[in-house]
């Protein structure tokens, strides 16, 4: 290992664990709405706020690091405004645009009053399409993707979400309200 | 004013406040590790990249003069963000 890698291993790891985190948070964010788990809610969101608050800082790092990495050597905009990169461009833009929503609509928790809880929630949607635009970036751009051990962490993280996610998604909707008479 | 919470009131707000703290020490933990592992798995097992190589090689019959410089570089095709003018031949390390 050389000492000039730092920053690029550093870089990947962390995106490495922003994934993770995220298929987590994720996971946990569809399991607490859902009817699954009603009962410890409390539990998993304080799990959800915790894990959203590692991939953010995750994500941090991911970018931030890359910023030092003398081989690349990326512009700050390279890094955090999409389109801006020649490197990888599509792939490097999602990256970005992922980035971005994950950071914004996981911040937005704390400012859900001043939004307004009911925009919140549903801006809080979104958080799936952003986790989906994230493990797309990983796969397609990440330099670990092919290696087993990246596939295995994915498989035991990403799928379980993804299963979340794709059985949310078929759900019929619910029956309108009746109106009381 | 506000009137004081009963003592049960307090016990409970106490140990959900531990639960808490619990949960996210955990999940901190927890993330530091998956750093940790992932950043020695690439480091002291995974691929820096490509090593990148230009070469010439002039060959007719056999008798080749070749000259090549090699070295250890990222994963990326052709050299940095934003240039791609190197001619380079890559292959997987």
């Amino acid at each position: 290992m050389d000492s000039e890698h730092i920053f690029w291993i550093t870089s990947r790891a962390a995106g490495v664990v922003a994934l993770l985190a995220s298929s987590a948070a994720v996971a946990l964010g569809l399991l607490m709405s859902g009817r699954v788990l009603r009962g410890r809610t409390a539990q998993l969101r304080v799990n959800h706020e915790a894990l959203a608050l590692a991939t953010i800082a995750a994500l941090v790092v991911h970018a931030g690091a890359l910023l030092g990495d003398s081989f690349l050597s990326p512009s700050l905009a390279d890094v955090t405004i999409p389109l801006v990169s020649g490197y990888q461009r599509v792939w490097t833009t999602t990256g970005i645009v992922a980035g971005w929503m994950l950071i914004v609509l996981g911040l937005s928790y704390y400012v859900r009053v001043r939004i307004g809880v009911a925009r919140w929630r549903r801006l809080h949607r979104f958080t799936a399409l952003a986790w989906v635009l994230g493990v797309l970036h990983g796969l397609f751009e990440g330099t670990d993707a092919g290696t087993p051990w990246f596939l295995a962490a994915v498989a035991a993280v990403v799928l379980p979400a993804g299963a979340l996610l794709a059985a949310r998604l078929a759900q019929t909707p619910a029956a309108p309200a009746v109106p009381r008479p | 004013m506000t009137s004081p919470l009963p003592d049960s009131a307090c016990e409970r707000l106490a140990a959900r406040a531990r639960r808490t703290a619990l949960i996210r020490r955990r999940v901190l933990v927890a993330t530091l590790a998956a750093f940790a592992l992932a950043w020695g798995v690439i480091a002291f097992g995974g691929s820096m990249g490509t090593s990148t190589t230009t070469a010439s090689v002039s060959s007719s019959d056999g008798a080749a003069s070749t000259s090549s410089n090699a070295k250890s570089s990222h994963d990326t095709p052709s050299s940095s963000f934003g240039d791609s003018s190197a001619a380079v031949t890559t292959a997987q390390s």
